[in-house]
């Protein structure tokens, strides 16, 4: 004799077709062993069915919507993000380059630090239509602070 | 019957089109039923919050890719699970996660104190029992039970087979039934 324990969920949550259904249900009607083993899950089934967690708190809208329709990841991920993620990306190399370059042998650690911060905070003046030019201004003012700090 | 209720497929497009009062409705419409999920998924109110969130992000950020087929439902679910994964992936230790009960959580069903006394420990052992249910059978019940997905759904929300999806909730289920009598055995 086939069990039928591995189609009882199936059956519970009405997923088996008519003739798994019938297949099954006969089965049910010659196995008490299996009897006992739907009773058990259909309780189960029951009592998860009770206590679905039905937290409900403040809608999280305006969240999304900041983080979306006012800017935020909506500008950098958004339909023409991949542009403007390589345009950071690309003023960011090239910071780099012009660090390297720069008199004085290089950048420090702590300077590169200092301008990468400076860099991402200055997404958000990309956003508002500063562009590269006002990203490389920022870029060469903090370079310029860092070198002075050089012994 | 014609109502006067955009369906998920036709404010996607919209969305797409990064058209706000369309975005408020999804999220509003869907933002329970995925915090139940996150919830579920993760034992923790406070960081279901935090994906909830980051799912409907991801949501707006994939719209315009977003193919109309029906299967709105298992898609949407399917970035709030690869959040949750990916979140429990980083606790490292998938075992720890308890669920925190809110005194909300239990809606008050029972005829008097006692029955409700009864049924809120039943719930908080069942609840406690399915914290500890492995990742993918947890995920599997959860989007069944709880959120109402067809195997069918879920398969695709899973990106696993429907047979696999069957076995899970299965498994599950036994895992639970063994969990919930093993702390009934005094020791």
């Amino acid at each position: 004799m086939n069990h039928v324990h591995d189609r009882l969920a199936a059956l519970a949550a009405g997923e088996l077709t008519p003739a798994e259904t019938d297949r099954v249900q006969r089965h049910l009607d010659e196995c008490a062993a299996c009897r006992r083993e739907a009773a058990a899950q259909a309780r189960l089934w029951e009592q998860l069915g009770e206590t679905v967690a039905a937290v409900a708190g403040p809608s999280v809208w305006p969240a999304v919507r900041e983080r979306t329709i006012d800017g935020g990841t909506g500008w950098f991920y958004g339909p023409v993000g991949w542009a403007r993620r390589g345009l950071a990306t690309a003023a960011v190399a090239a910071g780099l380059l012009l660090g390297i370059m720069a008199p004085g042998g290089g950048i420090a650690a702590r300077e590169t630090d200092l301008t990468t911060v400076d860099l991402l905070l200055a997404e958000s003046s990309l956003s508002d239509g500063t562009g590269t030019a006002g990203l490389a201004g920022i870029w060469l003012e903090a370079g310029a602070a860092g070198t002075e700090d050089q012994p | 019957m014609v109502t006067g209720t955009p369906d998920d497929d036709a404010l996607m497009a919209r969305i797409a089109s990064k058209e706000e009062a369309a975005f408020r409705l999804l999220v509003l419409r869907w933002e329970p039923q995925v915090r139940a999920f996150l919830i579920h998924m993760l034992g923790s109110v406070e960081e279901a919050e935090d994906l909830v969130q980051d799912t409907f992000v991801q949501v707006f950020g994939r719209a315009a890719g977003y193919r109309a087929e029906g299967l709105f439902k298992s898609w949407l679910f399917r970035i709030a699970g690869n959040l949750a994964r990916s979140r429990l992936r980083r606790r490292k230790i998938l075992g720890w996660v308890r669920f925190e009960f809110a005194e909300h959580d239990l809606a008050a069903h029972g005829p008097g104190p006692d029955a409700d006394l009864e049924r809120k420990q039943e719930a908080e052992r069942l609840h406690a029992a399915i914290a500890r249910l492995p990742g993918r059978q947890k995920e599997a019940l959860v989007l069944h039970r709880f959120q109402g997905l067809k195997y069918q759904e879920v398969a695709v929300a899973m990106g696993v087979t429907v047979p696999a999806v069957e076995s899970l909730i299965q498994r599950s289920l036994a895992f639970l039934r063994t969990a919930l009598t093993d702390e009934e055995v005094p020791r």
